[in-house]
Formats: structure tokens, C-alpha cells, sequence
């Protein structure tokens, strides 16, 4: 999983999608990665975090480095 | 506007004056799936997005900016002039914007507004208390509707209690005041004048005397740090956006409900659920995806998007109403309210960097407002039907007028 804080526009919805695996800054509202390596039951959670995040910032590499998504 | 816009077809809203018609044909526009050009009734023309795709790419793409200011395509003659202030985010883009934005991203966050919860429900009985004092037949909106954003706005921006009855004051009459003021076309630059005053009063008490709230927090900034003009322009704009949209929603959606007994049974039938109705009841209505307006996107240079070619200059106007009815967003019915769809994610709060940032704090409040209006009064019923009740253009395009309600 990769995150790219700096487009981060702090709108809560990848903590919304998937709370186990997300927070926001309490400063700032930026996303905060509570865990790098989730387990594959909170797969479909990230996944909705990627497809709702509005500024793109999660997205899914595979081992190789190869964005998925 | 360039030659080939002169066969440029007016935006078909705007049927009757005082009323809000939406007569966009959404699902027609959606299976365009083309950008639409319109002439907005303010002369400048410009493009309509019609489906979930196009809203999400346009708002995503850095080569068009957000910018508001007169000249932009608007839904009506907006009556309050938005002047151009330091710290408005809604006319920043990139790094600028996101830097502004964070500094007062922390208080809607998810998190933040879940703690508000208590507060939000004390302001939510204050307001039910004064209605009742006030007796039935009451103008809902004004006593109800309109002032509990802007009293929980005051809240988290830290204003002081000796400044929040002049704070609710200006904050009505940015929107123009209520219905009998409206002759007054100076109203709003005067109530944005006053705030400007009262706001320049407080960020002066907070570099004094700080306390754990969102202006002293802006005063201490340092990345970047702002001037007390930025700080007057961030708070304004936090109003703004978050007091007469709230206000309306709020009124639009328990007039749906008093207007359909069906479906507000099903609404009070389940407590759990309010927050996914309530999601429901944003997708299906919005004050500002009903009205087709928006916050418009300004092209910074020529654009090829799906074989339209839109130019330097061009506007391309973001419309979450289409994008609600997009099959992909909602595959069933999408044009009918059903309080029993899965929750998903529809994009009234928009999408890209400029995400509404007050949208916990919308839910958090919508939550409340509704469904306790009716726990108050069992019985409250509207004077008019949902579809006669009269509305006025405004700030961000709409607004209701009132909502009369009567009870026993």
C-alpha cells in the first residue's frame, strides 16, 4: 500500500472505509496508516478507502513494485 | 465566450422564479455521456458535467482550477457579492490550497466531530425549545433551520459568548436575512462587514488570551502563517459554506418527509439507520446539486476530454445531481428516494482536493436536526407541499424562503 500524504485534502473517507487500517492526524486531518500490512479480511475495506479517497492518495503495489490500482 | 457560442442553449433551470424547478433531464444528460455546454442565466456560458466519471476526473485534474468570483457561470444573479478575500479557499489551488486547508482540517475531522455530538444536540434542544416557545404556525426554517449551524460554527471557531448574538446576527444576513429583509440589497456586504469587524475582535482576544479553539489555532500557525486578513477569510468562508447549506438541507429534508408519511415512518422507524437514510435523503436532494450549481472549474489551458475541446478560458460546471443518478454510483431507481439502499458513496460533498471539508459536521448535524424535529412534535405538519414552498436565490444559488409548519 502506498500513500502519498503530500495530495492528502484530509476529507476522512479512507477512515470512514476502513477504520482498522486508517486514522486522520489530529492536527491536520491528514491520513495517518495505522497498518502498513493489513490482513486480506480488511482487504474490501481498503479497497473502498482507495475508490472513495477524492485526491487519490492510496494506492495497491504488488511485491515487484507494480501498481494495482 | 467565443463565436460558436451564440447557439449555445440557456441552462434549462429556473422555470418559475421563486421556485425551485429542476428541470435538468439527468438521466438523459447521463446517458449522453458527453459534456453539455449551457448559457447560464448570467450570460457566460459553460460546460455541465453528466456523469459520475466526468465529475470525478474534472474535479481531480490540476489543469482546471477552482475560482470563484462574478464572472463565473452562476444558476441565478447571486445576491452576496463574494469578496475576494485572503484565506477563501474555495478560489485556492494546489500546494497554496492544501497547506490553508489543513490548518483547519483537523477540526472537521472525523474524529473532532464525533466529540461535538453532545454540543450539537444541546444547541439542536435550544432551538426546539425556542420553537415551541414561539408556538404553532412557525416559520420552521428561520427558528429551527437556520440558526444551529451557524451557532455550532461560532462554537468551533471559538467565538466568545459575548460576540455569538451579533455573530448569528451577520451570519443570517450574509444570506440576505430572512424573506422581509430581502428588500435590502446592501444586507449581505453590510452582515460580511460586520463579521469582518467582530472577527478582527476575536482573533485579537485569542493572540491574548488563547484557548483550545480553531481561531487561536490559527493564530499560532506556522505552515504557512497567517495574517489576521487570512484568518478573517478562512473563518468567513467556513460560515459560509457551512451555515446556509446545512440550513437548507436540514429544511429541504423534513419537508421530503412531512410531504411523504410513508417514508417517514420508515425514516423514525429505525434510529440505527438514521445515518444511512440520511445519506440517501443528500443523494436524492441537495440544495446545491438540485439547483445545477456548483462551484465551476476554470480551464488553465486547451483540454481534449473525451472529444470536446475545451479551451483556455472555458468553465466546465461540476454537477452532482447527474453524478448521483450515474448508474454506477446508483444502479436502481436512481431518480426515486429509497431509504433502503445499501449506503454508498454519492458526491454532493464533491470530490477532489476541494471535498467539502465540513461534511462530518453536515451528517453530525443533519442527524440530529431531523429526526428530533419530530420527536418534539409527533404531529408536525407543513403548510404547503414540498414542491409549493418558495425559495430564493442566494449565496450558493438557492435557498428555501421558509418552511411553515403547523402542530396540535
Amino acid at each position: 500500500m502506498l500513500v502519498d500524504y503530500s495530495k492528502c485534502t484530509a476529507a476522512g473517507q479512507c477512515l470512514l472505509a476502513a477504520p482498522n487500517v486508517f486514522d486522520q492526524s489530529a492536527e491536520n486531518g491528514t491520513i495517518v496508516l495505522l497498518d502498513e500490512a493489513p490482513p486480506e479480511s480488511e482487504y474490501p475495506r481498503v479497497l473502498d478507502a482507495v475508490n472513495r479517497c477524492p485526491a487519490s492518495v492510496i494506492s495497491l503495489a504488488n511485491e515487484s513494485g507494480t501498481t494495482l490500482r | 465566450m467565443t463565436m460558436h457560442d451564440v447557439d449555445v442553449k440557456p441552462i434549462p433551470i429556473r422555470k418559475n422564479p421563486g421556485r425551485l424547478e429542476t428541470r435538468l433531464p439527468l438521466e438523459e444528460m447521463n446517458r449522453s455521456g458527453t459534456l453539455m455546454k449551457f448559457m447560464y442565466p448570467n450570460g457566460v456560458p459553460g460546460y455541465m458535467t453528466t456523469t459520475a466519471d466526468h465529475f470525478r476526473r474534472i474535479l481531480s485534474d490540476p489543469r482546471f482550477h477552482a475560482k470563484r468570483f462574478l464572472g463565473e457561470p452562476q444558476p441565478t444573479p447571486v445576491s452576496v457579492a463574494v469578496p475576494d478575500m485572503p484565506g477563501f479557499i474555495p478560489s485556492m489551488n494546489g500546494p497554496d490550497h492544501l497547506a490553508v486547508r489543513r490548518l483547519a482540517a483537523g477540526d472537521f475531522s472525523v474524529k473532532h466531530i464525533r466529540d461535538l455530538g453532545a454540543k450539537i444536540e444541546q444547541v439542536v434542544d435550544k432551538y426546539l425549545d425556542e420553537t415551541e416557545a414561539m408556538g404553532s404556525p412557525v416559520d420552521l426554517f428561520a427558528s429551527y433551520c437556520l440558526p444551529i449551524p451557524s451557532e455550532v460554527i461560532a462554537w468551533i471557531l471559538g467565538v466568545p459568548t459575548t460576540h455569538t448574538q451579533e455573530f448569528q446576527m451577520a451570519a443570517r444576513y450574509t444570506i440576505g436575512g430572512l424573506p422581509e429583509k430581502l428588500t435590502d440589497p446592501e444586507a449581505p456586504a453590510r452582515a460580511i462587514k460586520t463579521l469582518h469587524e467582530l472577527l478582527a475582535d476575536v482573533i485579537t482576544l485569542k493572540r491574548k488570551d488563547p484557548q483550545d479553539d480553531l481561531i487561536t489555532r490559527l493564530t499560532k500557525a506556522t505552515d504557512p502563517v497567517l495574517s489576521d486578513e487570512e484568518i478573517w477569510g478562512l473563518c468567513t468562508n467556513l460560515l459560509l459554506a457551512g451555515h446556509e447549506t446545512t440550513s437548507t438541507n436540514a429544511a429541504y429534508q423534513i419537508a421530503i418527509l412531512l410531504d411523504r408519511p410513508d417514508v417517514k415512518a420508515e425514516f423514525l422507524a429505525d434510529p440505527d439507520r438514521i445515518p444511512d437514510f440520511i445519506e440517501e435523503l443528500l443523494r436524492f436532494k441537495a440544495i446545491l446539486t438540485d439547483s445545477g450549481a456548483g462551484i465551476p472549474r476554470l480551464a488553465t489551458e486547451d483540454v481534449e476530454f473525451d472529444g470536446v475541446l475545451i479551451e483556455k478560458g472555458e468553465w466546465v460546471m461540476p454537477c452532482a445531481a447527474a453524478a448521483n443518478v450515474d448508474a454506477s454510483v446508483c444502479p436502481h431507481s436512481p431518480t426515486e428516494l429509497d431509504l433502503d439502499r445499501t449506503p454508498f458513496p454519492h458526491l454532493t460533498f464533491g470530490f477532489g482536493a476541494h471535498t467539502c471539508l465540513g461534511q462530518h459536521l453536515a451528517r453530525a448535524e443533519l442527524k440530529v436536526i431531523v429526526p428530533k424535529i419530530f420527536e418534539r412534535f409527533p404531529n408536525l405538519a407543513s403548510e404547503m407541499a414540498v414542491d409549493d414552498l418558495p425559495w430564493l436565490e442566494s449565496g450558493f444559488g438557492y435557498r428555501m424562503a421558509e418552511l411553515p409548519v403547523r402542530w396540535k
